[in-house]
């Protein structure tokens, strides 16, 4: 049984992913709990991928665009805010903690900030615990 | 022999039995009942009985899981090592079982019996003694009766209970039932409770088809008919995974990530999916819906009859009542 | 009108349609051994099959895809919902369809008890009908009052409801298939390497169901057909009804209503999407 919690991270390739670069460049520490995939954009996320981490045992998932208004793509990240504020919705509906899925703007410039977030993201999931959607205990 | 027990004594009997034997009973859940393995700990046991037509899902599932692994294997210094997966040891008891899934069981033992044996299916049907129910009412949409499968029953189960009123009326059909019979909480019975048992019997009216003529029959279809049909099925997997007598599985090896190592999996599958008479390359015989559908038929009413002389059906109605979209296994049969 | 008579009407309108060369199948309802269920009558001799009462419960809208002639069809306010979203993602043209719409009160079971989504439908009389049977009925206000009892639990105990229900999950398939806009060819659901048939995990069964629900926000139209298809009675519905209500709330759109409307998840209006 693996001890530590698991985060999959999807990073935009224009902004959250060089913002991640700058936070390693810059020898920022931050939680291993994360491990990324890197996407060319945040919209190229379908909720299904996130759906499928959760069922492969992640237990936080972190989905990372450019700033709004910032896209590479001029309005891709507008779609991702619509199609995961739903989910998140659905997720909470059937008793998926709703700070396990997480969408959050960061630009390239900001490793400090993108540091944070993922110690931030890292402490509430510890805090939740593990997601197991295989085996369920409890009555 | 035969003996009667009383019906508060059940609970008691059942539990005695739990104490050696996994003990399957139907249990009530959200309105319908299913076979589950009995907890000892729980007091309800054989609560509610009375309402029990009979489950959605078939007993088979304890002689057929859906998935098993059939076996380990390894590659250690070049040989191929093979590991064998102990199946669970217990013996079972199904208690409740319907007339028409003993016959079900019957039938699976006779394909399983085929070259190649299937051995994991002999080692759990070895180990399981089936009690069954009769049935005083007919279920919806069953057709038993027709096809001679239910709801009595002179062969094939271990014990069979009787509901007599007040008392079950129980009778051993083979050696390894006669031994639960000395269990103290049966009591002898008398020629009144066969007299009411017959009396049963005899008010249930019969019209057994025969195999034959159903098989003969199926051909006579046209094949607009069997488009109108196809045109309404929906191809879910309903009629083919909850079917009592569908045994049809696919086999699966999954490797660990470093590829020396891995498991085979023995799983069910339905007939009704496009994949599963698809070949290596893409070519399907079965590409239609129409032709997924009529296979589903002529091997219970057709090929089943040639092979075996029986029907794959035995009339449960589990397909009919649960089909979405209304296919009816009763049109091939009586129409 | 009485049942009886909209379904003589129903036979006089259909039986015309043939007669006019306007129609080449018809798709309704008849009887069999085992309730009402979905027909397709071809030629105006056949058209006596036809029924009409309240136990019509099929979205015949799942059907028109399998068609291509001219169809005519009869339509409850759900089949007609159904028939606007397919005709909104380019699946059937207008033109090529006759709808007869009947205003409905609800579906009900065997056992004569109104079928749950029907209690809380807001789409009861038909919009965009060719011709109407049948008086129109008042339609309800939209409510959601009935997923109250599932929100006001605490979260652990509605991850333990939930888990309930889909590990009953046999993973027939049947919600998909009867589902009028689960329409695609090839559909994710068969890939193996997301639904696993081999395990039949309970983590395969809630991504089944989870992912499902995704993929039909703002484009269910709450015709209950899951739910009733389901042979383990899994309470599809609740799940489905709360899709429809976050778009209602978050979007304020419905669909099935306007075959101008755009669902609001392939659009966007980055003013309105800020508190999300």
């Amino acid at each position: 049984m693996r001890e530590d919690i698991r985060i999959v991270g999807f990073l935009c390739n224009w902004c959250s992913y060089a913002g991640a670069d700058l936070a390693g460049v810059s020898r920022l520490e931050y939680p291993a709990n994360l491990r990324i995939i890197r996407v060319m954009c945040s919209s190229r996320v379908d909720p299904i991928f996130v759906l499928k981490a959760f069922k492969e045992g992640a237990d936080g998932v972190l989905v990372a665009g450019c700033r709004l208004g910032e896209c590479h793509y001029i309005e891709g990240n507008f779609y991702t805010r619509r199609r995961f504020s739903m989910l998140k919705r659905i997720l909470e509906y059937v008793g998926i903690e709703k700070e396990r899925l997480r969408v959050e703007w960061i630009s390239s410039s900001e490793g400090e900030r993108f540091r944070s977030i993922i110690e931030e993201m890292t402490s509430e999931i510890k805090k939740l615990g593990k997601l197991n959607l295989d085996k369920y205990e409890g009555n | 022999m035969e003996r009667k027990i009383k019906k508060e004594e059940i609970g008691k009997f059942l539990r005695r039995l739990s104490e050696k034997y996994e003990v399957i009973i139907p249990t009530e859940f959200n309105d319908s009942f299913e076979f589950r393995v009995i907890n000892r700990n729980k007091n309800e046991i054989a609560d509610g009985i009375e309402k029990f037509s009979n489950s959605k899902i078939p007993p088979k599932k304890f002689l057929i899981p859906e998935s098993e692994i059939a076996f380990e294997f390894s590659e250690i210094d070049g040989n191929a090592i093979i590991k064998e997966i102990n199946i669970d040891k217990r013996e079972r008891i199904i208690f409740g079982i319907r007339p028409c899934d003993v016959n079900a069981i019957l039938l699976l033992d006779i394909v399983k019996k085929e070259k190649p044996k299937d051995l994991s299916y002999f080692k759990r049907r070895e180990r399981t003694l089936l009690f069954s129910l009769e049935c005083n009412t007919l279920c919806k949409n069953s057709f038993c009766t027709s096809l001679g499968t239910g709801p009595f029953i002179e062969s094939g189960a271990d014990l069979r209970f009787t509901d007599i009123g007040d008392y079950y009326l129980v009778k051993a059909l083979t050696d390894n039932g006669e031994k639960f019979l000395n269990f103290p909480e049966f009591e002898n019975a008398d020629k009144k409770d066969k007299i009411l048992r017959d009396k049963m019997v005899k008010n249930i009216d019969t019209k057994i088809i025969g195999h034959e003529e159903i098989s003969e029959k199926l051909e006579e279809i046209d094949e607009e008919y069997w488009d109108s049909i196809a045109t309404r099925c929906i191809e879910c997997y309903i009629c083919t995974l909850l079917c009592p007598t569908c045994y049809c599985f696919n086999v699966f090896d999954t490797l660990s990530v470093f590829g020396n190592s891995g498991h085979r999996i023995i799983f069910q599958d339905s007939c009704m999916s496009r994949d599963f008479s698809r070949l290596a390359g893409g070519e399907n015989p079965r590409r239609e819906r129409r032709e997924r559908l009529r296979n589903r038929i002529y091997h219970k009413l057709k090929y089943f009859v040639d092979r075996y002389g029986r029907l794959g059906c035995t009339g449960c109605g589990r397909c009919v009542s649960l089909c979405p979209v209304g296919i009816d296994m009763r049109e091939f049969i009586f129409e | 009108m009485k049942e009886i008579e909209i379904e003589n009407e129903l036979r006089r309108v259909v039986r015309r349609l043939f007669l006019e060369k306007r129609i080449d199948i018809f798709i309704g309802f008849e009887d069999s051994l085992n309730g009402v269920r979905p027909c397709f009558i071809k030629s105006v001799d056949e058209v006596d099959r036809l029924v009409w009462n309240k136990f019509c419960k099929n979205n015949l809208a799942l059907y028109l895809l399998r068609f291509d002639c001219r169809v005519g069809i009869v339509a409850k306010g759900c089949d007609e919902g159904a028939i606007i979203e397919l005709i909104k993602e380019n699946q059937i043209s207008r033109e090529n369809l006759y709808i007869i719409g009947i205003p409905c009160n609800g579906i009900y079971s065997e056992d004569n008890k109104i079928y749950s989504v029907c209690k809380t439908c807001t789409r009861r009389n038909p919009l965009i009908a060719d011709i109407i049977i049948g008086e129109l009925v008042d339609e309800k206000d939209m409510t959601f009052d009935d997923l109250k009892e599932i929100e006001d639990m605490p979260i652990k105990d509605r991850f333990r409801f939930w888990i309930r229900e889909f590990e009953n999950c046999i993973l027939c398939y049947a919600c998909r298939n009867i589902c009028p806009l689960c329409y695609c060819n090839e559909c994710y659901l068969d890939r193996r390497d997301l639904i696993d048939l081999r395990e039949r995990n309970l983590s395969d069964k809630i991504f089944f169901h989870l992912s499902r629900a995704i993929h039909l926000a703002g484009r269910c139209i709450e015709c209950g057909e899951c739910e009733r298809a389901c042979p383990m009675n899994i309470k599809l519905g609740k799940l489905f009804r709360k899709i429809s209500k976050e778009v209602w709330e978050l979007f304020e759109y419905k669909p099935g209503i306007g075959i101008e409307d755009k669902n609001p998840l392939i659009t966007f209006d980055p003013k309105r999407d800020e508190e999300l």
